[in-house]
Protein backbone atom coordinates (compact mmCIF):
# COMPACT_ATOMS: atom_id res chain seq x y z
CA UNK A 1 0.00 0.00 0.00
CA UNK A 2 3.17 2.33 1.23
CA UNK A 3 4.80 1.87 -1.52
CA UNK A 4 1.70 2.57 -4.38
CA UNK A 5 1.50 5.95 -2.69
CA UNK A 6 5.30 6.48 -2.89
CA UNK A 7 5.20 5.21 -6.58
CA UNK A 8 2.27 7.79 -6.98
CA UNK A 9 4.02 10.42 -5.51
CA UNK A 10 7.05 10.31 -7.37
CA UNK A 11 5.20 9.76 -10.77
CA UNK A 12 3.37 13.26 -10.14
CA UNK A 13 6.74 14.63 -8.96
CA UNK A 14 8.12 13.39 -12.32
CA UNK A 15 5.25 15.24 -14.06
CA UNK A 16 5.70 18.40 -12.41
CA UNK A 17 9.57 18.38 -12.85
CA UNK A 18 8.72 17.77 -16.56
CA UNK A 19 6.55 19.82 -16.99
CA UNK A 20 7.91 23.14 -17.56
CA UNK A 21 10.75 21.56 -19.61
CA UNK A 22 7.88 20.39 -21.69
CA UNK A 23 7.05 23.61 -21.93
CA UNK A 24 10.25 25.28 -23.67
CA UNK A 25 10.26 22.15 -25.59
CA UNK A 26 7.55 23.41 -27.04
CA UNK A 27 9.54 24.05 -29.50
CA UNK A 28 10.79 27.10 -31.84
CA UNK A 29 9.16 26.05 -34.95
CA UNK A 30 5.56 25.74 -32.68
CA UNK A 31 6.54 29.54 -31.26
CA UNK A 32 7.39 30.93 -34.61
CA UNK A 33 4.18 29.15 -36.64
CA UNK A 34 1.86 30.24 -33.83
CA UNK A 35 3.72 34.00 -34.17
CA UNK A 36 3.52 33.91 -37.83
CA UNK A 37 -0.29 32.67 -37.46
CA UNK A 38 -0.89 35.56 -35.27
CA UNK A 39 0.29 38.13 -37.04
CA UNK A 40 -1.35 36.70 -40.73
CA UNK A 41 -4.32 36.78 -38.30
CA UNK A 42 -4.05 40.36 -37.07
CA UNK A 43 -3.30 42.04 -40.31
CA UNK A 44 -6.35 39.81 -42.01
CA UNK A 45 -8.98 40.77 -39.65
CA UNK A 46 -11.86 42.78 -40.49
CA UNK A 47 -11.48 46.70 -40.94
CA UNK A 48 -7.50 46.43 -40.17
CA UNK A 49 -6.78 48.16 -43.71
CA UNK A 50 -9.45 50.45 -42.67
CA UNK A 51 -7.45 51.85 -40.24
CA UNK A 52 -5.01 55.43 -40.65
CA UNK A 53 -1.35 53.46 -41.68
CA UNK A 54 0.49 54.67 -38.13
CA UNK A 55 -2.12 52.54 -36.20
CA UNK A 56 -1.75 49.46 -38.71
CA UNK A 57 2.01 49.92 -38.22
CA UNK A 58 1.71 49.99 -34.35
CA UNK A 59 -0.60 46.84 -34.10
CA UNK A 60 2.06 45.19 -36.65
CA UNK A 61 4.62 46.01 -34.34
CA UNK A 62 3.66 44.97 -31.35
CA UNK A 63 3.75 41.65 -32.96
CA UNK A 64 7.02 41.56 -34.44
CA UNK A 65 8.37 42.35 -31.00
CA UNK A 66 7.00 39.40 -29.82
CA UNK A 67 9.21 37.26 -32.29
CA UNK A 68 12.52 39.34 -32.23
CA UNK A 69 15.33 38.82 -29.35
CA UNK A 70 16.52 42.19 -29.88
CA UNK A 71 19.30 42.13 -27.34
CA UNK A 72 20.55 38.83 -28.73
CA UNK A 73 20.38 40.14 -32.32
CA UNK A 74 22.04 43.37 -31.74
CA UNK A 75 24.48 41.29 -29.65
CA UNK A 76 25.68 38.86 -32.58
CA UNK A 77 24.98 41.57 -35.44
CA UNK A 78 28.23 44.10 -34.04
CA UNK A 79 29.87 40.28 -32.77
CA UNK A 80 33.62 41.66 -31.52
CA UNK A 81 32.61 45.36 -31.72
CA UNK A 82 30.02 44.82 -29.09
CA UNK A 83 32.45 45.38 -26.39
CA UNK A 84 33.59 48.78 -27.58
CA UNK A 85 30.42 50.26 -26.52
CA UNK A 86 29.89 50.89 -23.14
CA UNK A 87 26.78 49.44 -21.55
CA UNK A 88 25.10 52.84 -22.06
CA UNK A 89 25.87 52.71 -25.96
CA UNK A 90 24.16 49.31 -25.76
CA UNK A 91 21.01 49.73 -24.32
CA UNK A 92 20.87 52.51 -26.76
CA UNK A 93 21.95 50.46 -29.84
CA UNK A 94 19.40 47.67 -29.21
CA UNK A 95 16.47 50.51 -28.68
CA UNK A 96 17.41 52.07 -32.03
CA UNK A 97 18.29 48.41 -33.87
CA UNK A 98 14.39 47.63 -32.80
CA UNK A 99 12.93 50.63 -34.20
CA UNK A 100 15.05 50.41 -37.38
CA UNK A 101 14.20 46.80 -37.78
CA UNK A 102 10.42 47.29 -36.45
CA UNK A 103 10.41 49.61 -39.23
CA UNK A 104 11.55 47.64 -41.88
CA UNK A 105 9.85 44.66 -41.43
CA UNK A 106 6.31 46.67 -40.38
CA UNK A 107 6.32 47.71 -43.93
CA UNK A 108 7.11 44.61 -45.61
CA UNK A 109 4.52 42.52 -43.80
CA UNK A 110 1.86 45.27 -44.83
CA UNK A 111 2.69 44.93 -47.93
CA UNK A 112 1.96 41.04 -48.02
CA UNK A 113 -0.55 40.08 -49.86
CA UNK A 114 -1.77 36.89 -50.96
CA UNK A 115 1.24 35.02 -51.11
CA UNK A 116 1.36 31.70 -48.94
CA UNK A 117 3.63 30.61 -46.19
CA UNK A 118 4.92 27.21 -46.09
CA UNK A 119 7.21 25.84 -42.95
CA UNK A 120 9.57 22.73 -43.10
CA UNK A 121 12.00 21.18 -40.72
CA UNK A 122 13.96 22.92 -37.94
CA UNK A 123 17.51 21.52 -37.08
CA UNK A 124 19.65 22.18 -33.73
CA UNK A 125 22.51 24.73 -34.67
CA UNK A 126 23.96 24.40 -31.33
CA UNK A 127 22.30 23.53 -27.78
CA UNK A 128 19.50 26.69 -27.20
CA UNK A 129 19.82 27.03 -31.15
CA UNK A 130 17.36 26.25 -33.89
CA UNK A 131 16.56 26.54 -37.27
CA UNK A 132 13.18 26.83 -38.70
CA UNK A 133 12.89 26.75 -42.15
CA UNK A 134 10.03 28.45 -43.55
CA UNK A 135 9.19 29.07 -47.41
CA UNK A 136 6.87 32.00 -48.73
CA UNK A 137 5.12 30.72 -51.84
CA UNK A 138 4.75 34.21 -54.37
CA UNK A 139 1.69 34.43 -56.68
CA UNK A 140 3.32 33.06 -59.45
CA UNK A 141 4.58 30.16 -57.68
CA UNK A 142 8.14 30.43 -56.62
CA UNK A 143 9.32 29.41 -53.13
CA UNK A 144 11.30 31.68 -51.48
CA UNK A 145 13.24 30.54 -48.21
CA UNK A 146 12.98 31.78 -45.23
CA UNK A 147 15.02 30.51 -41.98
CA UNK A 148 14.60 31.98 -38.69
CA UNK A 149 17.78 30.99 -36.39
CA UNK A 150 15.95 31.02 -33.10
CA UNK A 151 17.72 30.93 -29.62
CA UNK A 152 15.97 30.32 -26.02
CA UNK A 153 18.44 32.35 -24.27
CA UNK A 154 15.52 34.76 -22.91
CA UNK A 155 13.68 31.68 -21.31
CA UNK A 156 11.23 31.26 -24.60
CA UNK A 157 12.16 30.58 -29.01
CA UNK A 158 12.65 34.30 -30.20
CA UNK A 159 14.58 35.19 -33.56
CA UNK A 160 18.10 36.28 -33.36
CA UNK A 161 18.80 35.84 -37.08
CA UNK A 162 16.65 36.11 -40.18
CA UNK A 163 18.12 33.95 -43.35
CA UNK A 164 16.74 34.88 -46.74
CA UNK A 165 17.76 33.18 -50.20
CA UNK A 166 20.67 31.68 -48.29
CA UNK A 167 21.73 35.75 -46.98
CA UNK A 168 21.99 36.26 -43.50
CA UNK A 169 20.18 39.29 -41.94
CA UNK A 170 22.65 39.17 -38.87
CA UNK A 171 25.72 38.78 -40.99
CA UNK A 172 24.95 41.43 -43.48
CA UNK A 173 24.59 44.21 -40.79
CA UNK A 174 27.52 42.95 -39.11
CA UNK A 175 29.97 43.81 -42.41
CA UNK A 176 28.07 47.08 -42.87
CA UNK A 177 28.80 47.78 -39.64
CA UNK A 178 32.20 46.89 -39.29
CA UNK A 179 33.16 48.71 -42.26
CA UNK A 180 31.77 52.22 -40.67
CA UNK A 181 33.51 51.28 -37.28
CA UNK A 182 36.42 50.81 -39.43
CA UNK A 183 36.90 54.29 -39.48
CA UNK A 184 33.99 55.67 -36.83
CA UNK A 185 33.27 55.23 -33.46
CA UNK A 186 30.61 53.83 -31.95
CA UNK A 187 29.18 57.15 -31.09
CA UNK A 188 28.73 57.87 -35.16
CA UNK A 189 27.19 54.78 -35.60
CA UNK A 190 24.53 55.37 -32.94
CA UNK A 191 24.23 59.23 -34.49
CA UNK A 192 23.58 56.87 -37.71
CA UNK A 193 21.38 54.93 -36.03
CA UNK A 194 19.38 57.76 -34.69
CA UNK A 195 18.79 59.55 -37.83
CA UNK A 196 17.46 56.01 -39.52
CA UNK A 197 15.48 55.06 -36.27
CA UNK A 198 13.72 58.65 -37.05
CA UNK A 199 12.44 58.23 -40.63
CA UNK A 200 9.23 57.59 -40.85
CA UNK A 201 9.02 54.12 -42.91
CA UNK A 202 8.10 54.48 -46.69
CA UNK A 203 4.42 54.07 -47.84
CA UNK B 1 33.72 45.03 -87.49
CA UNK B 2 30.36 47.18 -86.49
CA UNK B 3 29.80 44.51 -83.56
CA UNK B 4 33.24 45.24 -82.43
CA UNK B 5 32.81 49.27 -82.88
CA UNK B 6 29.53 49.29 -81.05
CA UNK B 7 31.19 47.55 -78.12
CA UNK B 8 34.42 49.54 -78.57
CA UNK B 9 32.28 52.77 -78.19
CA UNK B 10 29.61 50.86 -75.10
CA UNK B 11 33.60 49.77 -73.16
CA UNK B 12 35.34 53.48 -73.98
CA UNK B 13 31.42 54.84 -72.53
CA UNK B 14 31.95 52.94 -69.11
CA UNK B 15 35.36 54.09 -68.37
CA UNK B 16 34.74 57.50 -69.21
CA UNK B 17 32.37 57.39 -66.11
CA UNK B 18 34.39 55.60 -64.52
CA UNK B 19 37.37 57.83 -64.76
CA UNK B 20 35.20 60.62 -64.37
CA UNK B 21 33.69 59.71 -61.22
CA UNK B 22 36.77 58.97 -59.83
CA UNK B 23 38.22 62.15 -60.50
CA UNK B 24 35.53 63.89 -58.62
CA UNK B 25 34.77 61.71 -55.98
CA UNK B 26 38.64 61.01 -55.70
CA UNK B 27 38.53 62.08 -51.63
CA UNK B 28 35.58 60.13 -50.62
CA UNK B 29 36.47 56.90 -50.07
CA UNK B 30 40.12 56.82 -50.63
CA UNK B 31 41.78 53.87 -49.30
CA UNK B 32 39.43 52.67 -46.72
CA UNK B 33 39.58 49.35 -47.79
CA UNK B 34 42.92 48.66 -46.84
CA UNK B 35 42.34 50.59 -43.56
CA UNK B 36 39.17 48.65 -42.55
CA UNK B 37 41.20 45.30 -43.82
CA UNK B 38 43.94 46.62 -41.31
CA UNK B 39 42.11 47.48 -38.72
CA UNK B 40 39.84 44.28 -39.16
CA UNK B 41 43.00 42.00 -38.72
CA UNK B 42 44.23 44.23 -35.89
CA UNK B 43 41.05 43.45 -34.02
CA UNK B 44 41.29 39.91 -34.71
CA UNK B 45 44.46 39.42 -33.09
CA UNK B 46 43.26 41.64 -29.94
CA UNK B 47 39.89 39.73 -29.95
CA UNK B 48 41.93 36.36 -28.79
CA UNK B 49 43.46 37.50 -26.08
CA UNK B 50 40.60 39.29 -24.52
CA UNK B 51 38.21 38.33 -22.05
CA UNK B 52 36.57 34.74 -21.87
CA UNK B 53 34.24 35.74 -18.56
CA UNK B 54 31.93 37.53 -21.90
CA UNK B 55 29.22 34.50 -21.78
CA UNK B 56 28.02 35.30 -25.09
CA UNK B 57 32.04 35.53 -26.69
CA UNK B 58 32.37 31.80 -27.73
CA UNK B 59 28.99 31.60 -29.30
CA UNK B 60 29.13 34.40 -31.62
CA UNK B 61 29.62 33.16 -35.16
CA UNK B 62 32.02 36.33 -35.76
CA UNK B 63 32.82 36.52 -39.31
CA UNK B 64 31.48 38.80 -41.97
CA UNK B 65 31.43 37.78 -45.42
CA UNK B 66 34.52 37.34 -47.11
CA UNK B 67 35.28 38.49 -50.94
CA UNK B 68 38.32 40.26 -52.53
CA UNK B 69 37.71 43.56 -53.68
CA UNK B 70 40.80 45.25 -55.04
CA UNK B 71 38.68 47.74 -57.25
CA UNK B 72 37.03 48.72 -54.16
CA UNK B 73 36.90 51.93 -55.20
CA UNK B 74 36.04 51.82 -58.59
CA UNK B 75 32.95 49.77 -58.07
CA UNK B 76 31.93 51.68 -54.46
CA UNK B 77 31.80 54.22 -57.75
CA UNK B 78 30.03 52.76 -60.15
CA UNK B 79 27.50 51.36 -57.52
CA UNK B 80 26.23 54.81 -56.88
CA UNK B 81 26.55 55.80 -60.45
CA UNK B 82 23.70 52.88 -60.99
CA UNK B 83 21.95 53.83 -57.70
CA UNK B 84 21.87 57.07 -59.17
CA UNK B 85 20.15 56.20 -62.43
CA UNK B 86 18.28 53.69 -60.79
CA UNK B 87 16.64 56.51 -59.07
CA UNK B 88 16.41 59.01 -61.46
CA UNK B 89 15.61 57.06 -64.77
CA UNK B 90 14.23 53.37 -64.10
CA UNK B 91 12.65 53.64 -60.40
CA UNK B 92 9.77 56.11 -62.16
CA UNK B 93 10.23 54.60 -65.70
CA UNK B 94 9.36 51.09 -64.08
CA UNK B 95 6.93 52.44 -61.61
CA UNK B 96 4.90 53.83 -64.70
CA UNK B 97 5.20 50.74 -67.01
CA UNK B 98 3.60 48.91 -64.08
CA UNK B 99 0.75 51.50 -63.61
CA UNK B 100 0.49 50.99 -67.30
CA UNK B 101 1.16 47.42 -67.92
CA UNK B 102 -1.21 44.58 -66.39
CA UNK B 103 0.64 42.08 -64.44
CA UNK B 104 -0.33 39.10 -66.12
CA UNK B 105 1.28 40.53 -69.32
CA UNK B 106 4.82 41.75 -67.61
CA UNK B 107 4.76 38.01 -66.14
CA UNK B 108 4.02 36.40 -69.36
CA UNK B 109 6.82 38.20 -70.91
CA UNK B 110 9.43 37.42 -68.00
CA UNK B 111 8.22 34.18 -67.88
CA UNK B 112 8.69 33.56 -71.90
CA UNK B 113 11.87 34.73 -71.99
CA UNK B 114 13.03 32.45 -68.98
CA UNK B 115 11.52 29.72 -70.51
CA UNK B 116 13.75 30.93 -73.66
CA UNK B 117 17.20 30.43 -71.74
CA UNK B 118 16.35 27.18 -70.79
CA UNK B 119 19.54 25.75 -73.06
CA UNK B 120 21.94 28.14 -70.53
CA UNK B 121 20.79 26.26 -67.77
CA UNK B 122 20.27 22.82 -69.04
CA UNK B 123 24.17 22.56 -71.03
CA UNK B 124 25.35 24.09 -66.98
CA UNK B 125 23.74 21.50 -65.36
CA UNK B 126 24.94 18.82 -67.74
CA UNK B 127 28.90 20.71 -67.36
CA UNK B 128 28.41 20.19 -63.57
CA UNK B 129 27.53 16.45 -64.05
CA UNK B 130 23.99 17.08 -62.48
CA UNK B 131 21.92 14.26 -64.30
CA UNK B 132 18.92 14.72 -62.67
CA UNK B 133 18.97 18.23 -62.54
CA UNK B 134 19.53 18.28 -66.53
CA UNK B 135 16.56 16.33 -67.01
CA UNK B 136 14.04 18.13 -64.59
CA UNK B 137 15.42 21.67 -66.31
CA UNK B 138 14.69 19.59 -69.74
CA UNK B 139 10.87 18.08 -68.32
CA UNK B 140 9.94 21.73 -67.50
CA UNK B 141 11.19 23.37 -70.46
CA UNK B 142 9.24 20.74 -72.39
CA UNK B 143 6.04 21.11 -69.97
CA UNK B 144 6.22 25.21 -70.01
CA UNK B 145 6.79 25.27 -74.06
CA UNK B 146 4.06 22.81 -74.73
CA UNK B 147 1.21 23.16 -71.98
CA UNK B 148 2.53 26.53 -71.10
CA UNK B 149 2.17 28.24 -74.22
CA UNK B 150 5.37 28.74 -75.27
CA UNK B 151 6.56 29.61 -71.84
CA UNK B 152 4.14 32.30 -71.06
CA UNK B 153 2.84 30.59 -68.01
CA UNK B 154 4.54 28.16 -65.92
CA UNK B 155 2.71 24.68 -65.67
CA UNK B 156 6.22 23.01 -64.30
CA UNK B 157 6.19 25.05 -60.97
CA UNK B 158 2.89 23.10 -59.52
CA UNK B 159 4.93 19.99 -59.20
CA UNK B 160 7.00 20.07 -56.72
CA UNK B 161 9.43 17.12 -58.09
CA UNK B 162 10.40 19.78 -61.21
CA UNK B 163 12.23 22.39 -58.75
CA UNK B 164 13.66 25.23 -60.90
CA UNK B 165 17.77 25.10 -60.95
CA UNK B 166 18.98 27.96 -61.93
CA UNK B 167 22.89 27.49 -63.44
CA UNK B 168 25.01 29.44 -65.15
CA UNK B 169 28.69 29.40 -66.07
CA UNK B 170 29.67 31.18 -62.92
CA UNK B 171 28.35 28.26 -60.64
CA UNK B 172 30.29 25.71 -63.72
CA UNK B 173 33.38 27.16 -62.50
CA UNK B 174 32.79 27.11 -59.26
CA UNK B 175 32.02 23.84 -58.74
CA UNK B 176 34.85 22.99 -60.49
CA UNK B 177 37.15 24.79 -58.07
CA UNK B 178 37.33 28.01 -59.37
CA UNK B 179 37.02 31.05 -56.30
CA UNK B 180 35.48 33.98 -57.06
CA UNK B 181 39.08 35.67 -57.90
CA UNK B 182 37.41 39.25 -57.11
CA UNK B 183 34.17 41.44 -56.97
CA UNK B 184 33.10 43.33 -59.76
CA UNK B 185 30.33 45.81 -59.67
CA UNK B 186 29.62 46.56 -63.21
CA UNK B 187 27.70 49.18 -64.47
CA UNK B 188 24.18 48.77 -65.64
CA UNK B 189 24.39 44.66 -64.81
CA UNK B 190 25.27 45.68 -61.42
CA UNK B 191 27.11 42.83 -58.95
CA UNK B 192 29.07 40.21 -60.18
CA UNK B 193 33.01 39.18 -60.25
CA UNK B 194 35.51 37.82 -62.11
CA UNK B 195 33.91 34.16 -62.41
CA UNK B 196 30.70 35.19 -62.30
CA UNK B 197 31.34 37.56 -65.34
CA UNK B 198 31.47 33.83 -67.41
CA UNK B 199 27.38 34.64 -67.37
CA UNK B 200 28.05 37.02 -69.58
CA UNK B 201 29.19 34.06 -72.57
CA UNK B 202 26.27 32.42 -71.48
CA UNK B 203 24.66 34.98 -72.48
CA UNK B 204 26.38 35.49 -75.71
CA UNK B 205 26.89 31.62 -76.57
CA UNK B 206 23.53 29.91 -74.86
CA UNK B 207 21.16 32.31 -75.32
CA UNK B 208 18.48 31.82 -78.00
CA UNK B 209 18.34 35.91 -77.90
CA UNK B 210 21.74 36.03 -79.50
CA UNK B 211 21.37 33.33 -82.41
CA UNK B 212 18.23 35.38 -83.48
CA UNK B 213 20.70 38.28 -84.16
CA UNK B 214 23.33 36.54 -85.64
CA UNK B 215 21.74 34.71 -87.75
CA UNK B 216 21.42 37.48 -89.48
CA UNK B 217 24.16 37.87 -91.41
CA UNK B 218 26.81 40.43 -92.17
CA UNK B 219 24.51 43.87 -91.01
CA UNK B 220 23.69 42.33 -87.82
CA UNK B 221 21.66 44.97 -85.77
CA UNK B 222 23.63 44.87 -82.62
CA UNK B 223 21.18 47.76 -80.76
CA UNK B 224 18.02 45.69 -82.09
CA UNK B 225 19.46 43.30 -79.50
CA UNK B 226 20.54 45.38 -77.22
CA UNK B 227 17.26 47.07 -77.09
CA UNK B 228 15.48 43.64 -76.61
CA UNK B 229 17.80 42.51 -73.45
CA UNK B 230 16.90 45.90 -72.06
CA UNK B 231 13.95 45.80 -72.39
CA UNK B 232 13.67 41.69 -70.87
CA UNK B 233 15.98 43.49 -68.03
CA UNK B 234 13.83 46.44 -67.41
CA UNK B 235 10.80 44.17 -67.69
CA UNK B 236 12.31 41.93 -64.80
CA UNK B 237 12.74 45.17 -62.89
CA UNK B 238 9.28 46.36 -62.70
CA UNK B 239 8.49 43.74 -60.38
CA UNK B 240 11.77 43.88 -58.09
CA UNK B 241 10.88 47.99 -57.21
CA UNK B 242 9.43 47.10 -54.12
CA UNK B 243 11.72 45.11 -52.92
CA UNK B 244 14.51 47.47 -53.86
CA UNK B 245 13.23 50.38 -52.01
CA UNK B 246 12.84 48.32 -48.95
CA UNK B 247 16.62 47.30 -48.83
CA UNK B 248 17.31 50.95 -49.54
CA UNK B 249 15.36 51.85 -46.41
CA UNK B 250 17.19 49.00 -44.43
CA UNK B 251 20.59 49.29 -44.73
CA UNK B 252 23.22 51.27 -43.16
CA UNK B 253 26.17 50.91 -46.07
CA UNK B 254 24.69 50.05 -49.17
CA UNK B 255 27.90 48.68 -51.18
CA UNK B 256 28.49 46.67 -48.38
CA UNK B 257 25.28 45.42 -47.84
CA UNK B 258 24.81 44.44 -51.78
CA UNK B 259 27.91 43.42 -52.32
CA UNK B 260 28.01 41.08 -49.36
CA UNK B 261 24.49 40.10 -50.02
CA UNK B 262 25.69 38.87 -53.18
CA UNK B 263 28.07 36.68 -52.19
CA UNK B 264 26.04 34.46 -49.67
CA UNK B 265 23.84 33.98 -52.55
CA UNK B 266 25.90 32.72 -55.31
CA UNK B 267 27.29 30.60 -52.45
CA UNK B 268 23.80 29.41 -51.71
CA UNK B 269 23.01 28.64 -56.17
CA UNK B 270 26.57 27.34 -55.98
CA UNK B 271 25.67 24.60 -53.25
CA UNK B 272 22.43 23.57 -54.51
Amino acid sequence: MKKTYIGLIVILLAIFLILPYDALAAGAKDTVKGQIDKMLATIKQPGFKDQPREAQINEVRKVINEVFDYKELSRRTLGREWKKFTPEQQTEFIDLFQRVLENVYADRILAYTHEKIEFGKETQLKKGRMEVESYIITTDNKKVPIFYRMSDKSGQWRVYDLVIEGISMVKNYRGQFRQILSKKKPEDLLQTLRKKAAEKPAS
Amino acid sequence: MKKLLAAAVILAFFLTIGVFNLSFASDREAGTYLLAQQSQEKSAEADEEVDEDDEYDDEYDDEVVQINDPLYRLNREFFYFNDAMYTAILRPLGIGYRTVMPSEIRLSIKNFFHNLRFPIRFVNCLLQAKGTKAMEEFATFFLNSTVGFAGIQTPASYYDSLPPSPEDLGQTLAVWGLGHGFFIMYPVFGPSSLRDSATFIDTLLLDPVSWMASNRQGNLDFWALVAVRAGILFNELSFQIDDIDALKEAVFDPYIGIRDAYVERRAKMVAE
